[in-house]
């Protein structure tokens, strides 16, 4: 067995330098190929590394079995986080947007309150105003009223006096009236009885007259006695109406020629009747 | 497992120190993230809501060992949740994104038991709500279809409404229901008092303009004949007791007027009792229903109205605030008091009628919410 065969730094190691460079012993028996022991030892040797290695291998492979378990968990772990990470992030995404809204909300609902309540205040000035005023104007009418009232009661009082004293220079008035036509009354009666007195003479007068210028004429007129029937009618005519008075008048006024005709018409009195219903 | 409610309430508390408004919009976006289709249920501002979901988790928790307290008022809340569409299917995404929230907010402290006792707890409020409105589904619907008939602006702020709705409402007189105006505001919901004794197809509303208030500004601004409505069911305990023969008092200031007139109208219906409404306004415009108070005043020969005025130098009648006027105008101490109106108005009438010598357990009130 040559020096390289037997000297191996390590003899459970079998290295790919040792195997290229691996030399044996030429063969003793037939003088030729290498020595069998030295061969067989090698290759035991071999064996013996090639069952270590596989050895490791398997626990290498447990190992890296585990710990890929291992990697495995963590990384669930990494990811459950960064999921609930996410949720996290949502949640207060979630809730920024909903106080956003919310305060959008309130301010509009703060801004409609104020509006309202403003308006409100508004509304309570004005009512308050107005009943103030309404009550004032109140006041003022009834002082008006008032006013006018009193006017009113001092006007008819004075009216009142005044139309007393009215009332009473009017009953002077009337008075006054009164005995200036008892007056006229009297006048009137007395200028009548003055005016058939005249008359009368100058009826008896005008008979008289004619008398003497035709005897005959005035025997009929005397059978006829005008003068004694008018005599005697004339208390009568001065009771009922002068009736014979008035003819009388016309008689006298109207001429002497239908004399006949005319005295014993009762009809014929009109102007007098003013005087008659006077009475 | 046995619930352990101080450890719930411990971690509640912990979780409502980073703030309600937060805790609620991180529960609102997972929902709406892992359940996009629930995201329609709701407006599209969520202010308001959120409130209302930290206002029921607080009472829910604050009750969570008072089952006497609880029960009543999750069956009302599963029973009011019909009308927005909800399903038994949604309850189970409400309780993850629940749950989800809380274990957000708690950081460290949250544990497996923790979890567990939340999941146990939110199992039995959801039991309790979608097992009432299940019960409900098959006596009543899920909401009430209506249409407004017309829209009568009595001021400039106070509209009347008649609305007519497809079947019979099975609310009692008093009682208020939600009104949401499907056309002019999807998803908005208010409660309203009908101001008409039940039984016929045809409600009165009255609504007042709430600045800014979404619901009442379409109602009485917006709304005309042919708008779409729901109705939402009943609520409130302010009705009639029958089998009291007590006289009446009541006490309404501006629309607080509606649920009085409607138990008015009951009371017609029911042969009448003697009753006295003090009705008060700040102003003479504001008599908003004078001529049905008039015509009611005539045609009831048990009823006396008296209108009192608070803010109006015109007005000849009675003048101040309407509960000290009618608490001084009587005794009120044999009768059955009804009090309605702004939160203010209630309390200080129901100081005065106390103050007065009406025994507390005679009276009964409702307020309108000012938002």
């Amino acid at each position: 067995m040559t020096d390289t065969a037997n000297n191996f730094r390590d003899a459970d190691a079998v290295t790919g330098s040792d195997l290229k460079n691996v030399t044996f012993a030429s063969s003793k028996v037939l003088g030729r190929g290498y020595d069998h022991v030295e061969v067989e030892a090698f290759v035991k040797r071999c064996a013996d590394l090639v069952d270590q290695l596989r050895g490791q291998l398997h626990e290498r492979n447990a190992t890296i079995l585990d710990l890929q378990v291992q990697v495995d968990t963590l990384q669930e772990r990494v990811d459950r986080d960064s999921r609930s990470n996410e949720v996290a992030n949502a949640i207060s995404v979630l809730t920024i947007a909903q106080q956003t809204a919310d305060k959008t909300v309130q301010q509009a609902d703060g801004y409609s309150a104020r509006v309202m309540s403003e308006a409100r205040d508004l509304y309570e000035d004005a009512r308050r105003n107005a009943a103030t005023l309404e009550q004032e104007t109140e006041v003022k009418a009834r002082h008006v009223y008032e006013e006018a009232l009193g006017r009113a009661e001092a006007l008819e009082r004075e009216t009142n006096e005044k139309l007393t004293q009215l009332t009473l220079s009017a009953a002077v008035a009337q008075q006054e009236l009164e005995s200036q036509t008892a007056y006229l009354r009297t006048l009137r009666d007395s200028t009548r009885t003055q005016m058939e007195a005249f008359l009368e003479s100058l009826l008896d007068h005008v008979t008289d007259a004619y008398g003497q210028a035709h005897p005959m004429a005035a025997e009929a007129a005397s059978a006829q006695n005008p003068r004694n029937v008018r005599r005697s009618n004339r208390s009568a005519g001065r009771a009922n109406g002068s009736t014979r008075a008035a003819s009388t008048l016309r008689v006298a006024g109207v001429g002497t020629r239908r004399i006949t005709d005319q005295i014993p018409s009762p009809k014929a009195a009109p102007v007098a009747e003013n005087w008659d219903t006077d009475e | 497992m046995a619930l352990d409610t101080q450890a719930l309430k411990n971690n509640f508390a912990a979780v409502a120190a980073h703030g309600g408004d937060d805790v609620a919009l991180y529960f609102y976006s997972y929902l709406f993230l892992k359940y996009p289709e629930t995201r329609e249920m709701f407006p599209p501002a969520m202010t308001r809501q959120r409130d209302r979901l930290v206002g029921a988790l607080v009472r829910i928790v604050t009750n969570v060992d008072n089952v006497g307290e609880l029960v009543p008022y999750l069956e009302d809340l599963g029973r009011d949740h019909r009308k927005f569409g909800t399903l038994a299917a949604h309850y189970p995404a409400v309780g993850e994104a629940l749950l989800a929230t809380l274990r957000h907010f708690s950081g460290a402290a949250w544990t497996d038991e923790l979890q567990d006792n939340w999941a146990t707890a939110y199992g039995v409020v959801a039991g309790a709500m979608s097992g009432a409105a299940e019960k409900l589904a098959e006596s009543e619907p899920a909401w009430w279809d209506a249409d407004v008939v017309e829209v009568d602006l009595r001021t400039f702020d106070i509209a009347v409404l008649k609305v007519r709705t497809e079947t019979v409402h099975p609310y009692v007189a008093g009682q208020s229901v939600s009104v949401e105006p499907t056309t002019l505001r999807p998803r908005e919901w208010r409660f309203y008092t009908p101001a008409n004794a039940p039984g016929g197809l045809e409600i009165e509303l009255h609504a007042r303009l709430i600045d800014g208030g979404p619901v009442s500004t379409a109602l009485v601004r917006s709304a005309s004949a042919g708008d779409r409505l729901r109705l939402g069911p009943p609520f409130g305990r302010m009705m009639l007791d029958r089998d009291s023969n007590r006289d009446l008092l009541m006490v309404g200031g501006s629309t607080g007027l509606a649920p009085l007139k409607a138990i008015i109208d009951q009371l017609a219906r029911d042969g009448g009792r003697r009753t006295h409404l003090y009705f008060g306004a700040r102003s003479v415009r504001e008599i908003y229903d004078r001529k049905d108070l008039e015509a009611m005043a005539n045609r009831y020969s048990w009823l006396t109205v008296v209108i009192v005025i608070s803010d109006d130098i015109r007005w000849k009648g009675p003048r101040g605030m309407v509960g000290t006027v009618a608490a001084a105008a009587g005794d009120w101490t044999q009768h059955d008091v009804f009090v309605c109106g702004s939160p203010a108005m209630v309390e200080s009438t129901v100081k005065e009628l106390v103050g007065a010598g009406v025994p507390e357990s005679q009276i009964k009130f409702e307020e309108f919410s000012e938002a």
